[in-house]
């Protein structure tokens, strides 16, 4: 299990970007995520919405341990992670993909040394991730002859292999086209099977709509919605979350106005 | 896990050289030929007899009752002045003279040498018997080191070595380090199970065995190319002095090798952790150029500045590794002194270089608050 609880991150403004009329300066400080709780179950997948800027993957870098919060706990498992503490949870970045000059195995097995495996535990937890991520008919191939799909299962499978006791995915198929995007969906879904915990940061709604059992919908750094994925429509009155998150939109930006 | 990082920094690194290789045969392919043609019209000429005038002899004043100086003429001696021996060693040292011949406080003759070169040359003419054939007392030759201060190349030579290593170093941290973070690469590597410190660590044992392989491969290729010269271009007598320099300095530094090498192993792992934590830490990447541009190039011209004679007593320069070589390598091979000891400035530049590591892994962890775009 994942908990983010009181989570906030703040920096200092530069005198002359203080705005008083800005929602997120307060004083000195420029608030890029306040007071966020978050909880995601194991086998739970919980998606982020939000519009850019919104924090969305602030809350997955802090959570990740890229990025140290201000204030506010995570625990992990039910215990709380120090400072700088490695979390053991498994990051998948926007921006990256595999190491080129490496094959599709060799990428994971780099990142089961990194995590400990030696000689024969490392081909077994290498043949296992793989297997685990349908990439094992593509395992000797080089990244440059993988579709994006494709890489994005290695990728996952790098992160398995490390055993994370949670998965956090910025926007896994962003830029993916729509066979490429279900494929994946496909292998998020039999990931959430295996009980692990995963946050999803998407711009996809139709994404989430598939894949989250819960979404926390954030705007300018403050949770604006938190709850079943259900909900969240009904209360929108509306028949998608696409649609939805629309509509939220709308009354957030009439309230702005008014 | 730190070697799996290594593996992985130079299998890169491996490919990388790989993919350019057929153009740095076709480089060398072209270039061979100029450079062996270039070589050959450069090569100094044949050494011909040249019609010496002669030396000049000073002689201290008090010995000059104890000497008979008959028929000097004969010997290529050209003249002999009689001086106290304040005034022949300042001739010396100005390089108005050749040779001294001086007393000692026990009373023994001795030869002071001013150009060390030409000791052979006077011993082979026999003009030692012939200065002392007044006397009873044995002739002692020593060279007086006239003038070297200032004119070896060496110092300047291993210098420019090494700041040509340092501009290399932060070629290859910025290939290793810049880019891996630009494509996203060390983010992920600092989210998986790696320390921060192993971070650090592989990325500068990764860059020191790339600087250190492609330093060692130049070499080879240097003296394959030297000994190729000296095979088909007549030109021995550049390799041998060349292995007449090496034998000459390494015979200096015998008291403190070790604690010599390790110093300058240190002092350069130090400027290598400098530049992969200014790869690291800097965002602006025109800022990263800027910067290691200004510590890079001023580097090549240190010793016009820095006298040389200012690391007699270095202590001051153990505050700095960079400085630090500089001061071991100029007092080393300008003095060969054995009685420098390179141990302090050894501990100085290993705890110097623990240091950087430190803040190194620091700067990994700074890593988490570069904003997400």
């Amino acid at each position: 299990m994942l908990e983010l609880k009181g989570i906030t991150k703040s920096y200092p403004l530069p005198r002359k970007l203080r705005d008083p009329g800005n929602p997120r300066h307060h004083g000195k400080r420029f608030y890029a995520v306040e007071n966020v709780n978050l909880k995601v179950q194991p086998g739970e997948v919980h998606g982020i919405v939000g519009g850019n800027g919104s924090g969305k993957s602030t809350i997955l870098r802090i959570a990740a341990g890229l990025s140290s919060q201000s204030s506010g706990v995570i625990y992990v498992d039910g215990k709380p992670k120090r400072q700088r503490q490695k979390t053991g949870v498994g990051y998948l970045p926007s921006k990256g993909s595999l190491y080129p000059f490496m094959s599709a195995s060799d990428n994971v097995r780099f990142f089961g040394k990194l995590a400990g495996f030696r000689g024969d535990d490392l081909v077994r937890e290498t043949d296992l991730a793989m297997l685990a991520m349908g990439c094992d008919r593509f395992k000797d191939v080089m990244p440059e002859e993988l579709s994006f799909g494709q890489s994005q299962r290695v990728r996952l499978a790098r992160l398995l292999i490390t055993k994370p006791k949670a998965l956090l995915l910025d926007e896994p198929s962003s830029g993916v086209d729509v066979l490429g995007t279900l494929q994946f969906q496909e292998t998020l879904l039999h990931l959430a099977q295996s009980k692990v915990p995963i946050i999803l940061v998407s711009h996809n709604a139709t994404e989430v709509e598939a894949l989250c059992d819960n979404l926390t919908f954030l705007n300018e750094g403050k949770v604006f919605y938190q709850g079943l994925v259900t909900d969240f429509v009904r209360a929108n009155n509306s028949s998608t979350v696409g649609q939805a998150i629309l509509n939220a939109s709308r009354e957030l930006d009439d309230n702005r106005a008014n | 896990m730190i070697i799996a990082q290594i593996e992985r920094d130079l299998l890169k690194i491996w490919i990388s050289i790989k993919k350019a290789l057929p153009l740095f045969l076709i480089v060398l392919v072209v270039m061979s030929p100029l450079l062996f043609l270039l070589d050959k019209n450069t090569l100094a000429p044949a050494p011909t007899p040249i019609d010496e005038p002669g030396i000049e002899i000073g002689i201290e004043q008090n010995l000059r009752s104890d000497l008979s100086l008959w028929n000097y003429e004969t010997t290529g001696i050209k003249a002999i002045w009689f001086d106290s021996k304040d005034d022949l060693l300042e001739a010396l040292t100005n390089q108005e003279m050749d040779y001294a011949l001086t007393s000692t406080e026990i009373g023994e003759l001795q030869l002071l040498v001013g150009k060390s070169k030409r000791v052979k040359d006077f011993l082979a003419d026999e003009i030692v018997t012939f200065l002392a054939s007044g006397t009873n007392t044995p002739v002692v030759v020593a060279s007086h080191e006239t003038g070297a201060k200032g004119h070896s190349n060496s110092p300047k030579i291993a210098w420019a070595a090494v700041v040509a290593l340092i501009v290399f170093i932060s070629i290859v941290s910025s290939f290793l380090v810049w880019e891996e973070r630009a494509m996203g690469y060390l983010e992920e590597l600092i989210a998986s199970p790696a320390s921060h410190l192993s971070i650090m660590i592989s990325k500068l044992l990764a860059v020191l065995i790339t600087v250190g392989g492609a330093f060692v491969a130049l070499f080879v290729i240097v003296l394959l190319f030297t000994a190729g010269i000296a095979l088909f271009g007549d030109a021995s007598d550049v390799v041998a002095q060349g292995a007449g320099e090496s034998t000459r300095s390494g015979s200096g530094l015998t008291v403190s090798t070790a604690a010599y090498i390790l110093s300058v192993i240190a002092g350069i792992s130090s400027v290598a952790a400098i530049l992969v934590i200014i790869q690291l830490t800097i965002r602006d990447r025109m800022i990263i150029s800027l910067v290691t541009l200004t510590f890079n190039v001023p580097l090549f011209f240190l010793p016009l500045i820095v006298p040389v004679e200012a690391f007699a007593d270095a202590s001051w320069a153990w505050m700095l590794p960079v400085v630090n070589i500089y001061g071991d390598l100029s007092y080393a091979m300008l003095q060969g002194d054995a009685s420098y000891s390179f141990f302090p400035g050894m501990i100085v530049n290993l705890i110097t270089l623990c240091a950087v590591i430190a803040i190194g892994a620091i700067s990994v962890g700074r890593i988490k608050d570069w904003p997400s775009r």
